[in-house]
């Protein structure tokens, strides 16, 4: 059974992170690079599904390119809102790594 | 709301290239059939499109490693509450409050990893369950009162059984596992359903071949044990049953059961079949009456 650590703000920020590290990038390419990265759990379903969501929301534009053997791809790129929307789910994720870390760290005593 | 920019060229449901493919989004179609025909037809096409993208599989196997078991995939697609569909800007109550909300998971989180250290010494983590994958499908007989049809639909194939009395067939199962387990038993339909007549039944199981190298089928006593990269290929030998008036079903099968030891403990698994196993024109089944 897949896990899920992944809450769907931490999901949207991986996936414009890794599109954004590319300048342009496709669905199976971001899986791939996650996985890389030592990202589990997160399936390629996962990702394609938080494309298609934030395409949806005007965080990123796509084109669709066809090659050579006749196989499609649907490039993404981030639009303005998609980096801000990027900086803002960074933001909040840093905010809770930091705390987990004080809570880890500390115990969460003061 | 249907995304023009993503429709594909043939349509959102058009099929992807490959018969594993084709076969894994016919079941993940399957899976998502309680979902609203849009929403529905809007998940097919991301299917499609994650299918398109990733290199052919060669196996059914090496797509379903890649991918999850094609329910677990729909549960995927369908694993977040549904977002506006237009961007907006969160203000500072929203942000204070998603803040908070990582706050209250992260809590939970080391409250969850705290007791689950604590646990580790009273009692060994229990093993994941295996996941099992089925490469072959169809029906054959020696018998000349045996007969069939198949059907296409959706990328998944129908057999459609010409019932005969007293007749035998073999569905053929090609049973494999991502863990070491000790298979007990493969049964088309569970032993003691009486809340469910089927019109044929499971009399035996058979090895594939009868070479020297070939496993024997698994039982309860002589469980078979299965490796992952190997598989076991044993026939499921099915006899039409005698015709019952206002009972046997047209429903016919879609998955079997494995029973196995995986753990220490004894358990059981559905599998899928890989094909529709169905009777057909059950109206005309007279014999017996």
């Amino acid at each position: 059974m897949r896990e899920e650590p992944f809450g769907g703000g931490l999901v949207d920020l991986l996936v414009l992170a890794a599109v954004q590290g590319r300048g342009e990038s496709y669905g199976y390419a971001i899986a791939q690079d996650l996985a890389a990265a030592g990202v589990t759990g997160l399936g390629e379903a996962a990702v394609y599904a938080c494309l298609r969501r934030l395409h949806q929301r005007e965080f990123l534009t796509s084109r669709r390119v066809v090659a050579d053997n006749g196989k499609a791809r649907r490039y993404y790129t981030l639009t303005p809102a998609g980096r801000k929307h990027r900086r803002s789910e960074q933001a909040s994720w840093e905010s809770t790594r930091d705390a987990v870390m004080r809570v880890l760290e500390t115990g969460g005593g003061t | 709301m249907t995304d023009p920019n993503h429709a594909t060229p043939a349509g959102a449901t058009a099929a992807p290239r490959g018969e594993h493919e084709a076969r894994y989004m016919a079941d993940v179609e399957q899976r998502l059939g309680a979902v609203a025909p849009e929403r529905r037809r809007e998940l097919l096409a991301v299917v499609v499109e994650n299918l398109d993208e990733r290199p052919t599989a060669t196996s059914w196997v090496e797509l379903v490693q890649a991918l999850g078991a094609p329910a677990e995939y729909a549960e995927e697609l369908l694993g977040k509450p549904a977002r506006p569909t237009h961007p907006s800007v969160p203000s500072p109550q929203d942000r204070l409050r998603r803040r908070r909300r990582w706050l209250a998971i992260a809590a939970a989180l080391v409250v969850v990893i705290a007791g689950a250290i604590a646990l580790l010494p009273i009692r060994e983590r229990r093993q994941p369950d295996p996941e099992f994958f089925n490469s072959c499908w169809g029906a054959n007989s020696d018998d000349s009162g045996f007969d069939l049809t198949s059907v296409e639909a959706a990328g998944i194939t129908e057999y459609k059984l010409v019932h005969a009395e007293g007749v035998e067939f073999t569905i053929p199962v090609c049973l494999s596992s991502d863990r070491e387990v000790e298979v007990l038993d493969i049964r088309l339909f569970p032993e003691g359903d009486e809340l469910t007549l089927f019109p044929f039944s499971q009399i035996a199981i058979r090895s594939r071949r009868s070479t020297g190298d070939t496993p024997p089928p698994p039982t309860p006593d002589q469980p078979v044990t299965l490796v992952p990269n190997t598989g076991i290929a044993v026939d499921l030998l099915m006899r039409f049953n005698p015709c019952l008036p206002s009972k046997g079903n047209t429903r016919g099968a879609t998955n079997f059961t494995v029973s196995y030891r995986h753990d220490g403990e004894d358990r059981t698994a559905q599998v899928d079949l890989g094909a529709w196993y169905s009777v057909a024109d059950v109206g005309s089944c007279t014999v017996g009456r």
